[in-house]
């Protein structure tokens, strides 16, 4: 598993190296990288949501989907919980705390240590956390809380994917193959585009001040251990026939920060840079916390 | 036919583009970032990684045979080009536009998505003469005078990605798994990304200018369809394709990549020596709008003419 990690570690930091050239050879500017967040957020994120839905409906499937989704709403309100009280004064720390990455991390680990279909299980928690990042999520970030409007949910690019993914996942119709197959494309941009950015923001921050910025310490702490810790004891309640699942959404909650949260911040013209530094100290943590967790789940469950 | 759905695919993806950008939810600029990054890291990625092959005799014909055509077209195509500018007013910017199909970032994608990576190999050779013959003779034509540009040609992203490519291949060494699979990653954007920007672009253009613009369909007729098939019908009399069968359906690959759109190079060019800058841009976009149709016709006929 720490093998796994790592690797992703070592590609995410390919990648981001990709986008910090850019940006240092002037290829790629700020306000390029804010179009890149534009695409992350209306074009490519929406195609992955819409993506894992993309299973065959079986009563299996239905119960899991109607399960998992359960869960992951309830652990993602812990999420929100949880960092509002330790980080009531910096939105900025208050989203990185809640909200993970379980895309670039937690899905190619759920494939390797579980199966590829479990990765289903986290479909639910993808979409209602990006769904939350632009409700809740931006609402902190820009003191209006305008954003929690029922208008502003129910248009979400988030929210039409959804509706979309559980159209063709209730009602059994497969999408034409051509349709699929570009909806697949798009999806498969996500990653490399969002570690782009992370790659731009990172070639504006002061790399060595970021070590001793305490702060980090702080949110990378409630990110991969006092949330997941929470997490672990919350999913403990579901039965052992469920094993797959609990452990496909503690890893998904176990996640560092997601680099959304950087992207989100420029679009708003936050700091992004101290954005882009949660992100890059709770991921090399997480390369040990998440084995961590996953372990100590396998004995206490 | 596998070949048509693939295209199929492109344009859907292409309609995306324009749709999302058409509906305001992006904007045209949004598309330039990807842009740079097709250009400048996930094309040179798509030739370095189709050089992770083996150097077997074969390839290495191949590769001759492919560099080989795709010269000779140009020599062709400059050579009718003179024959026929008189009766046909052939500026320098036409004469460009005649001659330099994108063989890079539209045609590579193509290929790899359409016709899978193996013939990536043969596209990418391409590079060689492409951009040896538009950075002197394309160079010559639209600027008027002046010096040869070494610099643009030796320093070219696509170009030295081949030569990286290159040299992997005849030392052997593979990239190790990471940087593979990173590249194989990049591989897989090339045609997704590059037919994004392609619909958010159309979708800034005036269309309504383009579509009346009468001389571009003349142009883009050559540039499509007349050209290629005078490529098409040279090698045919040559009797190569009975001489080496094998070599049948790389040079299709290679006949895709000349007769696709203009070469975005030659609008760049317009637009830095002002040029008739607008009329290449024009050609530009009409060439992309017929280009979904006539590259499946010129793939059909040839595959009729070499009995594939």
């Amino acid at each position: 598993m720490v093998l796994t990690l790592a690797k992703q570690v070592l590609i995410m930091f390919i990648l981001s190296g990709v986008g910090y050239l850019m940006f240092r050879t002037k290829k790629i500017s700020a306000e390029g990288s804010k179009s890149i967040g534009n695409i992350l957020i209306y074009l490519s994120l929406p195609c992955v949501i819409i993506n894992g839905f993309q299973v065959e409906r079986t009563k299996e499937t239905m119960i899991g989907l109607g399960v998992s989704a359960l869960t992951a709403a309830v652990i993602l309100l812990v999420c929100i919980l949880v960092s509002r009280i330790f980080f009531k004064k910096d939105p900025i720390a208050a989203f990185a705390a809640s909200f993970s990455n379980p895309g670039f991390f937690g899905v190619p680990l759920i494939v390797s240590s579980l199966s590829q279909g479990a990765v289903f299980y986290v479909s639910a928690f993808i979409a209602f956390l990006n769904l939350l990042q632009w409700t809740y999520g931006v609402a902190i970030m820009t003191g209006e809380s305008k954003g929690l409007s029922f208008k502003k949910v129910i248009t979400a690019p988030f929210m039409i994917a959804i509706i979309i993914g559980l159209f063709f996942f209730f009602t059994g119709l497969k999408l034409p193959a051509m349709a699929s197959s570009v909806v697949n494309s798009i999806a498969a941009l996500n990653t490399p585009l969002a570690m782009f950015t992370v790659g731009i923001y990172l070639a504006q921050t002061d790399l060595l001040a970021m070590a001793r910025r305490g702060k980090l310490y702080a949110v990378s702490a409630v990110r991969l251990l006092l949330i997941p810790a929470i997490g672990l004891l919350l999913l403990w309640l579901l039965p052992e026939s469920m094993m797959d699942m609990k452990l496909a959404i503690l890893i998904a909650a176990a996640c560092p920060v997601g680099s959304n949260v950087a992207v989100y911040a420029q679009l708003h013209n936050k700091d992004y840079t101290y954005a882009v530094e949660t992100v890059v100290i709770s991921t090399l943590f997480s390369v040990l916390t998440i084995p961590g967790i996953v372990w100590l789940a396998q004995q206490i469950w | 036919m596998l070949l048509v759905s693939k295209l199929a695919s492109m344009l859907l993806m292409i309609a995306v583009g324009f749709i999302i950008v058409k509906c305001g939810i992006l904007k045209v600029e949004d598309s330039r970032p990807i842009s740079t990054l097709v250009v400048y890291v996930l094309t040179p990625c798509l030739i370095i990684r189709a050089f992770q092959v083996d150097l077997t005799p074969e390839r290495m014909q191949g590769f001759l045979a492919s560099v080989i055509f795709t010269a000779g077209s140009y020599i062709l195509w400059i050579v009718l080009c003179k024959l026929l500018k008189k009766p046909f007013h052939i500026t320098p910017i036409d004469e460009a536009t005649l001659v330099y199909s994108n063989v890079g970032n539209l045609t590579l994608p193509l290929i790899s998505w359409v016709l899978g990576e193996e013939m990536v190999f043969y596209v990418g050779t391409m590079q060689l003469p492409f951009i040896l013959f538009v950075w002197t003779h394309g160079y010559k034509t639209i600027q008027g005078e002046g010096k040869i540009n070494w610099k643009k040609i030796l320093l070219n992203t696509n170009l030295i990605a081949l030569y990286i490519g290159i040299a992997l291949m005849i030392a052997q060494i593979r990239l190790p798994e990471v940087l593979e699979t990173t590249m194989a990653a990049f591989t897989n954007m090339v045609g997704p990304a590059s037919m994004l920007v392609a619909g958010m672009v159309l979708a800034g253009a005036s269309l309504r200018r383009i579509l009346l613009y009468k001389r571009a369909y003349l142009i883009c007729f050559g540039r499509l369809i007349v050209f290629p098939i005078a490529s098409m019908l040279v090698l045919y009399v040559s009797g190569v394709g009975k001489a080496h069968p094998e070599w049948i359906p790389i040079l299709m690959a290679i006949m895709i990549g000349l007769a696709a759109p203009p070469a975005s190079t030659v609008s760049q060019l317009a637009v830095v020596y002002n040029k008739e800058a607008a009329k290449a841009n024009i050609y530009n976009v009409m060439g992309l709008l017929l280009c979904i149709v006539t590259i499946p016709l010129i793939a059909m006929m040839y595959r009729a003419l070499f009995g594939m």
